[in-house]
């Protein structure tokens, strides 16, 4: 009773417009009235302090600025010259440039928003004249961002790491593969789109000098991820210093080598980083006081033994997984989604046999599909304004990339060893 | 929407200090954190002051963020539902009933979180010896400060609504004169 009070509380709150943290916060405290539970509000708010006091979560902030910066600082354009070196002879090879590049820069930005916006303001409006129309050139730039949050580093996996209690280690080496095969897949559309269209037929390779040149001049963009993910696996560096280390390493390469960011330029970068920072960490307080009450109420057990009662089987589970993310990722951003569901769907997959450290790169593929999904889709948004088709006309393009995207999801899901081999390897 | 250019001049500067300590704070958590590391690699010793220092200012900069965001109307929403089936009408009453849901939380906080602060005041931390009520007083801080952004959105968002019902009722009489 109380579960589904919660959840209709939470629905209802939302889709009136309550700003997220706000309508978390009132589907915590409400039914504490209403059942008459006599937990003291001083408590409440104490583990709303408590929720965003792990010093561990500085790492958010920081990676937030190192992102920004690499987004501000002229990367993607140097990132999207080597791609298009590298793809750009293959027909529908500006879709691959688009996908490529959004793997590479997703590998350094960790944000799926910045990912597309820097991508697709170059991006768009070339493919538009290559002959592409506006809408799907949109769509393609709205989906392949959203694989900047599977690649690692990914602040939705860092999140969800920090509220699970799971590996961020783990879970970024886990999202290596599956960013892969959904950037594979959607370079398969690709290709089918160039040939069928003839739009864009392909041409002659570039040669190996040029390609070479192209690398070199965003190496020192390209190094970053390598440089992160190598100081957090050989345990030199924790998350949290190695989001420092990127944020140094970022002026470095903006600042010093590129010149594309001005110094001048740097507190309005920190307020902004900060500002959008606050608001996820606010989010992540109330969703700690949500998470207290729904432990103290059990309601993971219910959970459990609610799926139980409809089948005991892993498959299932995975599968209504899939189903709730997909239907909160419509209206829903992935941080807050990870965050409401990490509490609920982490006990019962562990009771289920399910790897928490790949039920946490399900969840960011599932956030990940719901970001280019109508009505309340980020990357949607960003490709719109940019290529200024409406949502809905992209949406109706971006029919093929839906159908690979749930089954790149539907891969990820039901074969563990698209992200596990990595980190047994690893582990 | 960003509300800021239309605050009062006071409101005005309060909403730019608070941006200063973001960003004066922000720098000293990167300068603090990536020296700690250095210190901790090369050398073999950290700082043992640094979790205390990065642990204020990491409570501080989240709560003055959340004003902050206020401020610029910022805060995560979903307003596609209400904006596609809500009928008109009805949309500013109920933008008025949230408003007054959140004054009442907002106040809440800041009583309980004031009481919180007080109560902690004489336990200190364990390096530099900080009252611990002074890093929860953090969040009363920032809740006041949104509380007061918030009631100026919501005082600007009923002129806008008046301007726009005034225009849409048609010209007034004075405008054929």
């Amino acid at each position: 009773m109380i579960l589904l009070f919660v959840c209709a509380l939470f629905l209802i709150t939302v889709f009136l417009g309550v700003p997220l943290v706000w309508a978390i916060l009132i589907t915590a405290v409400v039914p504490i009235f209403v059942f008459d539970l006599g937990y003291p509000l001083q408590a409440v708010y104490l583990n709303f302090i408590g929720g965003v006091e792990p010093i561990h979560f500085i790492a958010i902030p920081l990676f937030i600025v190192a992102g920004e910066m690499m987004s501000r600082g002229g990367v993607g354009q140097r990132i999207i010259d080597f791609a298009r070196a590298a793809f750009g002879f293959l027909p529908g090879g500006l879709g691959f440039v688009v996908v490529g590049a959004s793997m590479l820069f997703g590998g350094i930005s960790g944000s799926a928003i910045a990912d597309s916006a820097a991508i697709g303001s170059v991006m768009i409006p070339n493919m538009a004249k290559q002959g592409y129309s506006r809408a799907f050139a949109g769509g393609l730039v709205a989906a392949a961002g959203t694989i900047g949050i599977i690649i690692p580093p990914s602040i939705p996996m860092l999140i969800y790491g920090f509220v699970g209690n799971v590996s961020v280690a783990d879970l970024f080496i886990a999202g290596m593969v599956p960013g892969l095969i959904f950037g594979l897949f959607f370079m398969a559309v690709c290709y089918h789109i160039g040939k069928k269209t003839q739009c864009d037929p392909g041409g002659q390779a570039v040669s190996g000098r040029e390609l070479w040149r192209a690398f070199i001049a965003s190496a020192p963009a390209l190094l970053m991820p390598v440089l992160i993910l190598g100081g957090i696996f050989s345990g030199f560096m924790t998350p949290t210093e190695a989001a420092a280390f990127a944020v140094v390493y970022g002026f470095f390469v903006t600042v010093v080598l590129y010149r594309d960011f001005k110094l001048r330029d740097l507190p309005k970068l920190l307020i902004d980083s900060f500002v959008t920072s606050a608001i996820v960490m606010v989010v992540i307080g109330a969703t700690s006081v949500l998470g207290w009450l729904i432990t103290l109420e059990q309601m993971p057990q219910i959970l459990v033994d609610f799926v139980q009662s409809v089948s005991s089987d892993q498959f299932t589970f995975l599968l209504l997984v899939n189903v709730v993310l997909l239907i909160l990722g419509l209206v829903l951003d992935p941080v807050p989604a990870i965050l409401l569901t990490a509490p609920l769907f982490i006990p019962t997959a562990t009771s289920f046999g399910v790897d928490p450290v790949h039920l946490g790169v399900i969840m960011t593929c599932n956030v990940a599909v719901g970001l280019f999904t109508p009505p309340v889709g980020a990357t949607l948004y960003v490709a719109s304004r940019i290529s200024g088709v409406g949502v809905i006309t992209i949406a109706r393009s971006m029919l093929p990339l839906y159908l690979v995207a749930i089954c790149a999801l539907m891969l990820v899901t039901y074969v563990p060893a698209t992200s596990m081999t990595m980190v047994e390897l690893f582990r | 929407m960003d509300y800021r250019a239309r605050y009062p001049a006071p409101l005005r500067y309060l909403s730019a200090g608070i941006d200063g300590l973001l960003a004066i704070g922000g720098l000293a958590i990167v300068v603090i954190v990536f020296v700690n590391a250095v210190l901790r690699g090369t050398a073999g010793f950290d700082l043992a002051w640094s979790l205390e220092v990065v642990g204020f200012l990491l409570l501080w900069l989240t709560f003055l963020g959340c004003a902050a965001a206020c401020a610029r109307g910022a805060h995560m929403r979903v307003t596609e539902i209400v904006a596609q089936l809500v009928p008109v009408k009805l949309q500013r009453p109920l933008a008025v009933a949230i408003d007054g849901i959140v004054v009442v939380l907002l106040c809440s906080m800041i009583i309980q979180g004031t009481n919180i602060s007080l109560h902690t005041w004489a336990q200190l931390t364990t390096v530099l010896y900080w009252p611990v009520g002074l890093h929860y007083a953090s969040m009363p801080a920032g809740m006041a400060a949104t509380l007061l952004f918030h009631l100026f959105n919501f005082v600007i968002d009923l002129r806008d609504h008046k301007v726009a019902a005034k225009d849409a009722a048609g010209p007034d009489w004075e405008d054929f004169e």
